[in-house]
């Protein structure tokens, strides 16, 4: 019973940050994600990933930690349980 | 950096070496370097009667090159290896294009299938230099998108269209599991910058910026991680937790 409980506690508090972008795309495509400071001007690279469009298998491509370029000795930064899940869609030209 | 005499007069000693190493042999170079101006090593090569390919150094500050150039090289490369076994091929990056040229390597191994498995390739050639080159030429670690790429490469199958025909599609969105701690307190702001080919200009190849979120929009927003609360609650309900078994 008790650990049913965490196990909930646990689930209740899994956080997803959903950032909307909306952009065509087509062949290699470099994403970054850079984080501003307070100031909202100083910037920071937190992560960046290149694909090529032609290579995704689903309409979700997953990203776990280990699957980012990032600055080097800053994997520590994400949870060890942190992906990247880029959604697309076909684009009829 | 070497002079222009100076690098002359090194390039010109590796190349008599070469020829006296491998006598009757033809080298093909590849040359990975920036912008269109003629190369030093050109400028060095044409004494010796070698063929040099230039390709450029990244791809938007990334250490690989786009599927299209891959190809491309891949298909010389390979066309030039068998077109007779006196045929050499060397590899020269100028500064800052070690990271791409062992990219570029580990892409032909994998190709000829003179090698398996992409992190064991691209770690074999990335232990011919200093590792500390590698971190000083890339502010990121490039490995991740390096495999990926090279994965396009080695798990294409035989008989089936290589590479695939580009499809074009909309990046709807970007979900984060989990917040990354870039303030010191369990936090971050992120926004999201994409480069790539536009998929309207059929014509125009080149990539160019294709979203940039604006720093001042709606949309930018702090995100501060839960875990920490999670665990908080956790070591409260585990501190109740011999009260609970005494009840």
């Amino acid at each position: 019973m008790i650990v049913l409980t965490f196990h909930l506690l646990l689930q209740a508090d899994c956080e997803l940050v959903k950032i909307d972008i909306n952009c065509h795309i087509l062949g290699d495509v470099v994403l970054e994600c850079i984080t501003l400071g307070s100031d909202l001007e100083r910037e920071e690279m937190m992560f960046r990933v290149v694909f090529n469009t032609a290579f995704l298998r689903s309409n979700i491509l997953t990203l776990n930690r280990g699957e980012i370029d990032v600055l080097w000795n800053t994997t520590d930064r994400f949870p060890k349980d942190f992906s990247a899940e880029v959604t697309n869609y076909l684009l009829s030209l | 950096m070497l002079e222009d005499e100076d690098y002359r007069v090194y390039v010109s000693r590796i190349m008599s070496q070469l020829r006296e190493q491998f006598p009757g042999a033809s080298f093909m170079v590849f040359n990975f370097r920036d912008g269109d101006s003629r190369s030093r090593m050109e400028s060095v090569l044409t004494e010796y009667d070698m063929t040099i390919m230039d390709y450029p150094r990244h791809y938007e500050g990334c250490p690989l090159l786009t599927m299209e150039t891959v190809h491309h090289f891949l298909k010389s490369a390979e066309s030039w290896l068998l077109l007779s076994q006196q045929n050499i091929l060397l590899s020269h990056c100028e500064l800052g294009g070690w990271p791409t040229l062992a990219f570029m390597l580990a892409s032909l191994l994998l190709y000829r299938k003179q090698f398996s498995g992409e992190h064991r390739t691209l770690e074999m050639i990335y232990k011919q230099a200093p590792r500390e080159l590698l971190q000083l030429m890339s502010p990121l670690n490039p490995l991740p998108s390096q495999l990926r790429f090279l994965q396009y490469i080695s798990r294409r199958n035989v008989g089936s269209q290589w590479p695939p025909l580009d499809q074009a599609l909309t990046l709807d969105c970007v979900n984060l599991r989990l917040i990354p701690d870039f303030d010191g307190e369990g936090g971050c702001r992120p926004i999201f910058r994409i480069y790539g080919q536009d998929p309207f200009m059929a014509s125009d190849r080149t990539s160019k910026v294709l979203f940039s979120m604006p720093k001042r929009s709606k949309a930018v927003r702090q995100y501060k991680q839960v875990i920490s609360r999670s665990l908080s609650l956790m070591c409260s309900f585990i501190q109740t937790l011999p009260s609970i078994r005494e009840l």
